[in-house]
């Protein structure tokens, strides 16, 4: 293990952020093809001119392109993170939120709440997200106490107990929506395999205050997390109180999910891939490995959404597709390299 | 004289999918599939005729409180079967292919339609007439459906195009695209479907591809509209949100190959050239 020093700390996080800006920048250029990147540059240029006949150039990059790039980095950041602390409460390579059924929890929160109509705004904050907070809240419960043998939490127990809420509850919202007889089918479709939009600056900051809770809930526990990976009566010895830490990552991963699941739906093995590549590049320092697979995870994302809507100009994809495409075979190598038990 | 006719009704048909089709007696019995197959028998007033009809179909409200056989995609066989039908008529355009070669494997006479436009539907009129035993009533309501459709096509040539988009969902964002029927309703008005050049028939697609494409007229089913209104305060650049050109329709009406799609046809029409 690297030591970590303040200095570096901040230095990698610094360079880290910069090419996240980099990045979003060269996103920003890309979209539709009726608006090319040499023209978006142009127009860009124009603007800070302050040329005033570029007011679609302005609409299309700043009402639709920047927000959306925005949501990707909340989305992506708040998943790989929430996948991060889950890996190291349960010490398990395959903790995520999307396989152990918290971000469907999540999406059966929001479809409850869109369909039985609870349109609740409290001080700006739609009552979606609550929902989605209350179903991945609820699930995490579930599937953590139904994992438990002996006090304990083995692999194997934990991910089938996962996969089968996970099935439950997909059953649930099929229902749900058949039961309905509603148009909104399309709709409910895309929206289970991850999509992303353009929502208002409100939507964003709402999703944002959200991640930002629950990142810094985790963040404040990083430190514990790195004992945790001994293991918990070690932990417990070292005078971690480790039922408490562990309440507190499971609350703080709850609300990233339902930052991202209430707007995108539930994106796949954003969780799972992203903290690994952070292991195996940065080492186990989770002072490390939760800012890192934050940035990474957006930064992910936005691209991965980038290609969503590219491939098939105009039309688009779900961006969870290709999440899922390039999850599930690295999922798949985990399982077959790391050792489980 | 009843008796004859019985006895001289003797035929083969092809459908909409090249398949055979023999049939030795005018059907008594017939069970739809399809929501603008069961349009279709009403208005060839064939509705006494109906026996079965899918848990979708809703027009016109006698279609209500026939028997139903369950959902378009999977209608419940052992229901058809029940029903002892002379003749089914399914559709491509919803019904699995194995539902189909089921019915087949219990000998139950199969009649499947395959449209994909404006013209499709008259000939679909027509055929279930000639296989029913109604031409005559056919041969009328294609005549008044195509006097229809060639006024709105005058019309078309008198005014100006317009760009059209036609929204499925809002959010997330669904327009359709060539291959649909909302696209050959909209060329056949006058309109341009500003989706004209996306590869599949439902796109999702972006925000930003109706900013640069700027439409003139939006159309969207009547529950979406009041939503679209409310763009205008992040999209008033949009011609058709600037000018208050959005528009809602039934969207039964444009999307199910029945005779109502001409009403479907004539309210797009006068959107486009008002």
């Amino acid at each position: 293990m690297q030591t970590v020093t303040l200095k570096r700390w901040l230095s990698s996080i610094s360079i880290l952020s910069l090419i996240t800006l980099i990045v979003s920048f060269v996103l920003l250029l890309y979209g539709s093809d009726a608006l090319k990147p040499y023209d978006a540059l142009i127009g860009l240029k124009s603007l800070l001119t302050g040329n005033i006949e570029s007011g679609t150039v302005n609409t299309i990059l700043f009402q639709v392109r920047l927000p959306r790039i925005l949501l990707a980095l909340i989305t992506g950041g708040a998943l790989a993170a929430a996948g991060a602390g889950f890996q190291a409460i349960l010490k398990n390579p395959l903790a995520d939120p999307y396989v152990l059924g918290i971000s469907s929890g999540a999406a059966l929160g929001v479809i409850v709440s869109l369909y039985s109509g609870v349109f609740l705004s409290m001080a700006g904050i739609s009552s979606t997200i609550v929902f989605a907070f209350i179903g991945a809240m609820l699930t995490l419960y579930i599937v953590y106490r139904l994992g438990t043998v002996d006090k304990k939490i083995p692999p194997h127990t934990m991910l089938l107990s996962g996969v089968m809420i996970n099935a439950i509850i997909f059953a649930a919202i099929l229902l749900i929506v058949s039961v309905s007889k509603s148009m909104n089918l399309y709709k409910i479709f895309f929206w289970l395999l991850g999509y992303l939009s353009s929502p208002d600056y409100s939507t964003l900051l709402t999703a944002f205050i959200f991640a930002f809770i629950g990142a810094a809930i985790m963040f404040s526990q990083a430190k514990s997390l790195n004992i945790l990976t001994l293991d918990d009566e070690t932990a417990a010895t070292l005078g971690l109180d480790v039922e408490r830490i562990k309440k507190l990552i499971l609350i703080g991963g709850a609300l990233l999910v339902a930052a991202s699941v209430s707007i995108c739906g539930p994106i796949s093995f954003i969780g799972i891939m992203i903290p690994h590549t952070v292991r195996l590049l940065a080492g186990y320092d989770y002072r490390f490995i939760l800012p890192v697979s934050m940035i990474g995870g957006g930064v992910f994302l936005a691209v991965a959404d980038t290609f969503a809507r590219s491939v098939l100009s105009p039309a688009e994809i779900p961006v969870g597709i290709i999440t899922a495409l390039t999850g599930g075979p690295f999922f798949l190598y985990l399982l077959r390299t790391r050792r489980l038990v | 004289m009843l008796y004859s006719a019985e006895c001289i009704y003797a035929e083969t048909f092809t459908d909409g999918i090249g398949r055979k089709i023999e049939l030795t007696k005018r059907p008594e019995r017939i069970v739809s599939l399809a929501p603008s197959i069961t349009e279709i028998l009403f208005a060839l007033q064939l509705g006494h005729k109906v026996a079965g009809v899918t848990d979708f179909c809703d027009f016109p409200e006698e279609a209500r409180h026939k028997p139903k056989v369950g959902w378009l995609i999977s209608p419940g066989i052992e229901k058809i079967i029940s029903l002892q039908p002379d003749i089914v008529f399914a559709t491509t355009e919803g019904n699995k292919p194995e539902i189909i070669d089921e019915l087949e494997r219990m000998n139950i006479k199969t009649y499947v339609l395959n449209p994909h436009n404006l013209n499709d539907v008259l000939s679909d009129i027509t055929e279930i007439g000639n296989v029913t035993g109604q031409r005559s009533v056919a041969r009328e309501l294609v005549g008044s459906l195509t006097r229809r459709i060639n006024a709105v096509k005058k019309k078309a040539l008198e005014g100006r195009q317009k760009r059209v988009i036609y929204l499925v969902s809002t959010n997330p964002i669904i327009s359709a695209g060539p291959g649909s029927f909302i696209h050959d309703l909209i060329i056949t008005a006058g309109g341009i479907n500003v989706l004209s050049d996306s590869p599949i028939r439902y796109p999702r697609i972006d925000m930003e591809e109706i900013i640069l494409k700027d439409p003139e007229v939006i159309i969207a089913p009547d529950d979406l509209t009041e939503q679209i209104h409310e763009w205008k305060k992040r999209w008033s650049g949009i011609s058709a949100i600037r000018n208050g050109m959005v528009y809602p329709v039934n969207p039964d009406i444009v999307s199910r190959p029945g005779p109502r799609i001409i009403d479907g046809l004539e309210i797009i029409s006068e959107y486009i050239h008002e």
